[in-house]
């Protein structure tokens, strides 16, 4: 799954740093990245955000979801960016809030399947501190905790399992067009934007000369491991890029 | 046609869109009607924005887009009114 020949890639997530009112994790996490790129310690990947478990007995601020990123670099040096992600963390976390980090160096195994399972079970059931511990210990990762009830553990795990499926989760941020919002080609969107792919709701993968009519907010999710725009047909048949609200599943 | 709603209009001016559950103030509404959350969060002075990657509703000043609601497996409660 390594994207450049010769890099190894890690995946950093992170989870429960926010309060109401103060800085999202999603900020941070995108902050930790580009803080390695600048170090030198790696390139690093957009940040995805993966929605967790919503149950009454799991506390969390405004919506329970944790945040991902790769890294790839030829010569990675784990220590020095976990050093770096704890800093930040430590400096930006809300004083109220539970941080948790999970680093994960995709080279030191080849079978993430019970990662994968941990993160998948992290959408549908009440995980604790203890599972996520123990199976970051049996897999190699590092994970540690940051202040407060340190239950942050339990979502940055999940997050790097739900990252590693390659269908899950929205891209932070927005997709930038080059030019106006309005009718665009699908071969014009995967050459001029970041997406790879052209996605209904359904499933079905937009042909190259089909169009679609790009305008607000035009999000992202992470689907069959490619960077995808999802889109829906409006009343008057035209494909359009998929609103907040059909957004929300995913 | 997405099953969100913005011209619905499901919420009566003189209604408090929210419910008193036990301690908690739960919408009454379903998410899913944006002309109801918007009402609520126009009488309310306790809106703070969600960060935007969470919003639900393009219009800022809504319900589904603030951080003191709190998503439940079927609709939201408002952890602020349930504060008081
Ligand atoms: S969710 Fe936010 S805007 Fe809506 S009633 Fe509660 S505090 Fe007010």
């Amino acid at each position: 799954m390594n994207q450049d020949n010769n890099a190894h890639c890690l995946y950093l997530a992170i989870d429960d740093t926010d309060d109401i009112g103060t800085k999202g994790t999603g900020e941070i996490a995108e902050e930790i990245a580009a803080l390695i790129q600048e170090q030198g310690l790696g390139r690093a990947s957009m940040v995805t955000r993966h929605q967790l478990f919503v149950h009454e007995s799991i506390p969390y601020t405004s919506h329970n979801s944790a945040m991902c990123f790769r890294i790839y670099s030829a010569e990675p040096n784990p220590e020095a960016i976990r050093a770096l992600a704890i800093e930040h963390l430590l400096a930006e976390s809300a004083p109220a809030s539970d941080p948790g980090l999970a680093l994960l160096n995709e080279t030191d195994r080849c079978d993430w399947s019970a990662l994968v399972a941990y993160g998948l079970n992290a959408k549908k059931r009440v995980l604790t501190k203890a599972m996520a511990y123990q199976l970051a210990e049996e897999l190699g990762v590092q994970l540690s905790e940051h202040g407060g009830t340190g239950d942050g553990v339990i979502g940055a795990l999940a997050a790097i399992g739900l990252r590693m499926t390659g269908s899950d989760g929205r891209y932070k941020g927005r997709l930038k067009l080059p030019a106006a919002e309005g009718l665009w080609p699908v071969r014009d969107i995967i050459e001029q934007t970041t997406a790879s792919a052209v996605v209904d709701l359904t499933g079905y993968r937009l042909a190259l000369d089909e169009q679609v009519y790009l305008s607000g907010k035009i999000k992202a999710v992470l689907l069959n491991h490619q960077q995808t725009l999802l889109v829906a047909k409006g009343e008057d048949g035209q494909w359009r890029n998929a609103g907040r609200q059909e957004l929300k599943e995913y | 046609m997405s099953e969100f709603s913005i011209g619905a209009g499901l919420c009566p001016d003189e209604e408090d869109a929210f419910v008193l559950q036990g301690e908690r103030w739960i919408f009454r509404y379903p998410a899913t009607d944006l002309i109801a959350s918007r009402k609520a969060a126009q009488a309310c002075n306790g809106f703070v924005a969600d960060d935007e990657d969470e919003w639900l509703d393009d219009t800022e000043l809504s319900c589904v887009n603030c951080a003191r609601r709190r998503w439940l497996r079927d609709g939201f409660m408002c952890l602020f009114r349930s504060a008081d």
